[in-house]
């Protein structure tokens, strides 16, 4: 163990001392150290985690050997860091009592159990004892309805939690029962952890307020301190209070969030390697949070760095010096939530393999426990609903990883997750991005150039700072952890169902429910999905009314009581009242709530009244952050309440029920069809209205009526009408919504359709397009262009023939050569080298061509490669004719016009035009005379150009100028005046767009004295920057060849 | 300092007369003058756009800032209390007061985004002039070869900047890290030629803006203005104005370019064939009217923001293949804008406008006069170039520094005629004049060389 005192001084290279680290700013305002006879120690926990240790005299549980011992991490009003030991919770699971047990055998059984664990143990794991206790309670599996009698059930208390698996393997597997005889049972609540069953029990649910009452705890003496927390208390489960975050306890701390951002020099070409690539500088933002800035910035370089006011710089002749003093930082810092983008899978364990090159070893001592070094693991995260990934996990007790790519990652659907393209997405900025290959470039200049790269990287640590401020993802998680009950660092390293487990636990514990260890059988079952009523395809003129099933799943399952609690067997149903149950339309039983109530119904109500109380509370408040916080938690119940319905489906899950999912569907869609049939009958000219409605199209929660009347306000009165006639129909709390119009409609498939919503009768809200902009990442940014002009022609302007125009001026303007080659630019990311693709790829061919050409700037592995597709030969591979757009632009390569029209745009307006315009009259879009000139540019290198030889022609007829004229044959000298005035005409529209362009970009980069380096590939203008001085300069030569003498 | 409204009791007025048949050729015999182009500093040698524009910020800067330290020791330190001059930003010392020179820069929130905008339609729209850009909480930044630093302080006229100019502040850096500005300061006027003496009554005459090919043109009024330079109308008291007149300047916008229309089809193909025949027909119609007073005196033309020349300050002369007639008369001039000269001693420097109107969009100036004298303190007159005024990447020059004071500093284009005889601290005496639109006023100014007192002649029906 190295030497962790850390009030030892520490001398570090460059002129950083201690005093620059005893800042004031840095450190946490002084703890007020309580009196634990008269004050109570009142923090919001933000992590929890358990140890193994001795316990401690006169608090509950076990006392015979090492037990474990919670700790909870958090922050307290002032702003001080508290961490909790909560002692004597002894980890516990349940077994069915066999037949015939004699309850006096408990301790023979317990005795037998402990015999055989001792024997299987492995020396070093030796214990006095391994089962603690086993008594018998009363309790009620979850599964099926069986009345309301219990059943008799052992609770065995292990003496610490990772004893838990091997006693389940113990039961299952079978034991010789004292009097009974050789029974395996399968174990209850057995796989919980160990921590999440401590919260459960003690009604602590994720980052609220607890608190430690006065004459209930102890405080440790600084000698006895195991953590870096100003204050560190012991204090017993039992005593320690659960606030609900509900009033005074619904706020937040004030949390110190540390935001960073890494740069490491890698050799030209390769991407970063830890084992050999020096880390030059780290930039940090310290925020509390609440604050609009930040209260620390700082940044650490390697080598020296120009001053850069506003932000202290440390610099630091060494890397294992520099590396040292950053982690000395973190713990002076002491933040509670660590952010950046995406640190978890690249900065963090960067740093802790770097740090392991140079044997810096004090370096993985990052979280608050003093003793814990963090280590770092691979993990494989896989989710039904996040897909699988592969991450990296590095411990850092006590303070809790936020990393922002994850959180964006997991709540939004984008075509990239690079921070460029979330920074401009979400802050609508677009950012500065220096290349790597001139990373280096920068870092082995001098101290101004450092500095640069300095002012780029603090830029960059702040970006996911204002993310996470912008989105309130932190704000959103904290309500999020509170309303499911699950440490928040559970919401992004676990699944949606450990949500569920967590509320489905909760409420069990109310009711003496228990829950049985399933093992996850990952059978192929299926059941029948939502229902689609088939569309009418078309484009509709009159407005058409939307009625919405709101919540429909959660209000199927509170409706008729489905839940595991509520099953009835085939078998005991026939023992029934045929009143007592309902009959599911896919012919399962459950039991109405009359009888029994459900527990998934019960979770459900509890959070849709919270969800009612929360937005009825954001109505009243008026503090902005307060509304933050309401919405947060409104949005995170509304998920809670969807994802019941998908854990209930989930046949790799922790307690998949078939039944339950497969009734909720049936459920949904009998109820689709009996909308659509009421309102087809009942809206009809026989009975007095104008029109026959007709139902158009109808998905999972919502039918799609055409009501007739041309009039947006005619059709929303009677889709409040049909909506509440509809609703009647159905048992509470179901009920049909009327919320909004289409207004023109475009449906052109399942689920593909847009259309004007309208909410009021006065003014449409917005356009609202489904499935139609595919924001696949292969489509090039002119599709999306495309199709959202050509929608907003249609429906905003109702100016079909102006669209048509729009998109045959597209066209021909692609022909001709004319578009902007960023909107071509198709991006895909490298993530393999070129052999371990098994068939070839266009990217991938690309990157393996540009690393021929120059190893520097080529993309490595991890980059994402723009390419754009060129002419070649006719029989040419796809992949082969891919190209770096930047080279195309260069050297004036032809672009395969063709491929842009067939392979990207084709399909998508055909999808838009033939439902208007019949299949006809769309093709003709693709074919017309628009289509018919082309300009191909000339090459300037390759091929057949080593043949050619340079003659000028005339510019105004093309043909080749012989003798001493320049610029016009004898024949068109007369035209001279105006097709200078072309010529000239053209080169002022490129000068105009050369300075507005490069102008921008040096306001971008926060400089007007130094050179524009950026490289930012999302940048709309990064293209046509490169594109329109290469365009000039051809202009201006021309220009040049009129006789510029007087 | 006096500013002369429009109504000046020597202006004369020729207002069309119907049937006038009182006018008498006479033959003028006109003074010749000594006349000299400065323009060589405005002319580009290569028109490569290789360079980016930090070059220009960087020689900016380089090529100011020992005037500007000069300036700075004059006006703070010249008493007893001294306070350094930090010489870049990144040395500066919290809680010590300093005076530090560099490049300001305007961080404006309603300056449209050229991204967003080309992200839109992908198109960059012209700025739209006679809108101002400018808003409340503008702030300044000021920033050298090492760095930047926001400034702050009350007294701080944010709107009297403009983004690239050189100048001074005197302040102290705050704990945020913000610099508190108390005072500041520019270069201040250069060195100015001795005004010479002249015995004879002479005059340079100014118009600008006859927008030929406009709807709005005037051409009765340009043919009066033909009439008389060339001495065919006019009774005989204005005769030893027309025969004193040395040179007419033609401060930009001759011409009136139409945009060409953008389209498919081949109906816009032939709107672009008649827009193209009406152009060849404007600039026929432009070099006629110049030879015609090119064979009565000396003529110079100065391109404008709407000539068929480029884009970019500075903009190079017309070419003579637009001007086949009047570019045969060794009297006629095809200038640059800015267009620099002297004649009989006196220097001269305009431009056609753009320069002001430029100033007028990114700061609050109370007239154009106000930012016409403010260019001459700061020495420099067109600081935003690049930023938001187009112009040529200069790689390691700035042209538009201004090195020398003339005695006569005119503004083509301008919305009314008005002067304003200013005063610099070394007594250099400026008059400034802006040249009123010929086609909306029908007014040519003139200046008498002996005094630089400005006159107006109008031939306007308006």
């Amino acid at each position: 163990e190295p030497d962790l005192d850390l009030d030892a001084d520490h001398h570090f290279d460059g002129g950083v001392d201690e005093k620059t680290f005893k800042q004031a700013s840095w450190i946490r305002p002084p703890l007020v150290m309580p009196n634990p006879a008269t004050d109570s120690v009142v923090f919001q926990q933000i992590d929890a985690d358990y140890y193994v240790g001795d316990p401690i005299a006169g608090m509950p549980g076990y006392h015979g050997g090492q037990v474990p011992i919670v700790r909870l991490f958090g922050v307290n009003r002032e702003g001080n860091s508290v961490m909790a030991h909560v002692h004597g919770f002894t980890p516990y699971f349940f077994s069915p009592v066999p037949e015939g047990f004699d309850p006096g055998n408990c301790e023979r059984l317990r005795k037998a159990m402990n015999a055989k664990l001792e024997t299987s143990s492995s020396k070093q794991n030796k214990l006095k004892e391994y089962v603690v206790d086993i008594c018998i309670e009363n309790k009620q599996s979850i599964q099926g309805y069986k009345g309301n009698s219990k059943s008799p059930f052992f609770r065995i208390s292990s003496a610490q939690p990772r004893l838990v698996p091997t006693l389940r393997g113990l039961l299952e597997g079978g034991i010789d029962y004292p009097g009974v005889g050789f029974r395996a049972f399968t174990t209850y609540e057995s796989n919980i952890a160990y921590v999440l069953r401590f919260m459960i029990d003690t009604n602590i649910v994720g980052a609220n307020w607890v608190e430690c009452p006065p004459g209930q705890y102890t405080i440790r003496n600084p000698d006895a301190k195991l953590c870096h927390t100003q204050l560190e208390v012991d204090i017993s489960f039992e005593k320690i209070i659960s606030h609900r975050p509900e009033n005074e306890w619904s706020d937040v701390a004030p949390l110190r969030i540390l935001s960073f951002d890494i740069e490491c020099c890698a050799k030209k070409g390769h991407f970063p390697d830890a084992d050999q690539d020096p880390v030059i500088q780290i930039a940090n933002m310290v925020t509390i949070q609440g604050q609009d800035a930040p209260i620390i910035k700082n940044i650490f370089t390697l080598k020296s760095c120009a001053n850069i006011p506003g932000a202290q710089v440390l610099s630091f002749e060494k890397e294992d010096s520099l590396l040292e003093a950053w982690r000395h930082f973190i713990v002076k810092a002491d933040p509670d939530i660590i952010t950046g983008y995406n640190i978890v899978n690249f900065d963090l364990p960067y740093l802790m393999n770097r740090a392991s090159a140079l044997k810096v070893k004090r370096f993985p001592f990052l979280g608050r426990v003093k003793s814990t070094r963090s280590i770092m693991k691979n993990t494989t995260f896989s989710s039904k609903a996040y897909g699988t990934r592969e991450s990296k996990a590095i411990n850092i007790d006590g303070r809790v990883q936020f990393d922002m790519i994850q959180v964006i990652q997991r709540e939004h659907k984008l075509s990239s997750y690079s921070l460029n393209a979330v920074s401009s997405h979400f802050l609508g900025e677009q950012k500065e991005d220096v290349h790597h290959s001139i990373i280096a470039d920068l870092y082995n200049g001098d101290a101004h150039t450092r500095k640069r790269l300095a002012t780029y990287c603090l830029k960059d640590a702040y970006l996911p700072q204002r993310l996470m401020d912008k989105l309130m993802a932190l704000i959103n998680s904290i309500e999020m952890a509170r309303v499911t009950g699950v440490p928040m660092s559970y919401l992004l390293t676990r699944g949606q169902q450990i949500k569920v487990v967590s509320q489905l636990y909760r409420q069990c514990l109310n009711e003496e429910i228990i829950i049985p260890t399933v093992r996850a059988k990952g059978s192929d079952e299926k059941y029948e999905g939502a229902t689609v009523i088939e569309p009418k395809r078309g484009y509709y003129e009159t407005p058409i009314a939307t009625l919405d099933f709101a919540s429909l799943y959660p209000s199927i399952m509170m409706a008729h009581n489905l839940c595991y609690t509520t099953l009835l067997s085939p078998s005991d149903r026939d023992k029934m009242n045929p009143d007592d149950y309902v009959k599911t339309p896919c012919g399962d039983t459950f039991v109405k709530s009359n009888v029994r109530k459900g527990i998934l119904p019960r979770i459900l109500e509890d959070l849709i009244a919270a969800r009612q109380k929360a937005k009825a509370e954001i109505k009243k408040a008026t503090d902005p952050v307060k509304k933050a916080v309401l919405d947060g938690r409104q949005l995170a119940l509304k998920i809670s309440a969807n994802s019941v319905y998908g854990f209930t489906g989930a046949t790799v899950g922790q307690l998949p029920c078939l039944e339950i999912s497969a009734s909720v569907t049936s459920f949904g869609r009998l109820m689709i069809e009996q909308t659509a049939k009421i309102v087809k009958d009942h809206y009809t000219i026989s009975n007095g209205y104008k029109f026959d409605a007709d139902v158009i199209y109808g998905d999972t929660d919502s039918v799609m009526v055409k009501f007739g009347p041309e009039s947006t306000a005619e059709c929303m009165a009677l889709g409040k009408e049909a909506a509440a006639k509809v609703s009647e129909h159905f048992i509470r709390p179901i009920k049909l919504e009327f919320e909004k119009v289409y207004f023109p409609y475009l449906l052109i498939n399942k689920k593909r359709y847009a259309g004007l919503l309208w909410t009021n009768p006065d003014k449409y809200d917005k356009l609202d397009a489904k499935g139609i902009e595919t924001v696949r990442r292969d489509n090039c940014p002119l599709v999306r262009k495309v199709v959202s002009t050509s929608l907003q022609k249609i429906l905003i302007e109702r100016n079909v023939a102006g669209a048509v125009s729009y998109v045959k001026n597209i066209i021909s303007d692609l022909l001709k050569n004319k578009l902007d080659l960023s909107e071509l630019v198709i991006t895909k990311a490298l993530s393999k080298s070129g052999d371990d693709y098994a068939a070839k790829q266009a990217h991938v061919e690309l990157a393996e061509r540009m690393r021929k050409r120059d190893a520097g700037s080529a993309p490595a592995i991890g980059d994402r490669v723009p390419y754009v597709i060129i002419k070649a030969a006719k029989d040419a591979k796809a992949y082969e004719k891919s190209e770096d757009p930047i080279w195309v632009l260069e050297n004036s390569i032809p672009l395969d016009t063709e491929y842009y029209l067939k392979q990207q745009l084709s399909n998508p307006l055909i999808r838009i035009f033939e439902p208007i315009m019949g299949e006809q009259q769309a093709n003709e879009l693709l074919v017309g005379d628009h289509t018919r000139s082309i300009s191909i540019s000339t090459p300037t290198i390759g091929g057949i150009m080593r043949f050619t030889k340079k003659t000028l022609t005339c510019m105004g007829c093309k043909v080749p100028l012989t003798g001493n004229d320049k610029t016009l044959c004898a024949h068109c000298k007369s035209r001279e005046c105006e097709i200078y005035q072309s010529t000239q005409s053209n080169a002022n529209r490129l000068e105009e767009m050369y300075n507005a362009l490069w102008t921008q970009c040096q306001r971008c980069q926060d400089s007007l004295h130094q050179e524009v380096l950026c490289t930012n590939r999302d940048c709309p203008i990064f293209y046509m920057r490169k594109k329109v001085q290469k365009d000039l300069n051809d202009a201006q030569s021309q220009l040049d060849r009129f006789d510029l003498s007087w | 300092m006096d500013l002369t409204a429009n109504e000046s009791s020597n202006a004369r007025e020729y207002l069309v007369n119907a049937g006038d048949s009182n006018i008498v050729p006479v033959e003028v015999e006109r003074n010749s003058s000594d006349y000299t182009s400065h323009d060589d500093v405005f002319l580009l040698q290569s028109r490569k756009h290789d360079s980016q524009y930090c070059s220009m910020y960087f020689n900016r800067l380089r090529l100011m800032q020992f005037s500007l330290r000069d300036a700075a020791e004059n006006k703070w330190n010249s008493g007893e209390e001294i306070t350094p001059i930090v010489d870049k930003v990144i040395d500066l010392v919290e809680g010590k007061p300093s005076i530090l020179l560099g490049t300001v820069f305007k961080e404006m929130s309603s300056r449209p985004s050229v991204i967003q905008q080309y992200a839109n339609d992908r198109t960059v729209k012209t700025l739209t002039k006679s809108r101002n850009y400018t808003h409340d909480k503008d702030s300044l930044i000021l920033e050298d070869n090492s760095g930047r630093i926001r400034l702050v302080g009350s007294q701080l006229p944010v709107h009297k900047f403009v983004t690239g100019l050189i100048a001074g502040f005197k302040g102290v850096v705050q704990s945020d890290g913000k610099f508190d500005v108390h005072d500041y300061c520019f270069v201040g006027y250069p060195h100015q030629m001795k005004q010479p003496t002249i015995t004879e009554r002479k005059y340079v005459a100014f118009v600008s803006g006859l927008d030929i090919g406009s709807q709005s043109k005037n051409h009765v009024a340009m043919e009066l203005l033909l009439e008389y330079i060339t001495g065919n109308i006019g009774g005989t008291e204005d005769m030893p104005y027309m025969t004193s007149i040395q040179r007419l300047v033609i401060a930009g916008n001759a011409l009136m370019t139409q945009q060409l229309t953008e389209g498919v089809g081949k109906q816009v193909a032939g709107i672009r064939e008649k827009e193209t025949q009406q152009s060849l027909a404007d600039v026929r119609e432009l070099d006629v009217y110049l030879a015609q007073l090119s064979s009565s005196i000396a003529v110079d033309i100065m391109p404008g923001e709407r000539d068929s020349a480029n884009f970019s300050l500075p903009q190079q002369p017309l070419h003579k293949c637009l001007l086949p007639q009047s570019s045969k008369f060794s009297s006629f001039s095809s200038t640059t804008n800015p267009h620099m000269f002297s004649v009989e001693g006196v220097d001269f420097l305009g431009t056609s406008g753009q320069t002001i109107d430029n100033l007028m969009m990114f700061g609050r100036f109370e007239s154009p006069l106000e930012a016409a004298e403010l260019t001459l303190e700061w020495a420099h007159i067109a600081p935003t170039c690049p930023d938001s005024m187009s112009s040529y990447p200069y790689s390691s020059t700035d042209p538009f520094i201004l090195k020398k004071c003339p005695h006569v500093y005119f503004i083509g284009n301008q919305d009314s005629f008005c002067h304003k005889r200013v005063k610099g601290p070394d007594g250099q005496l400026v008059q400034i004049v802006c040249i009123p639109s010929f086609s909306q006023t029908g007014i040519m100014v003139l200046v008498d060389l002996q005094t630089l007192d400005c006159e107006t002649v109008s031939f306007g029906s308006i």
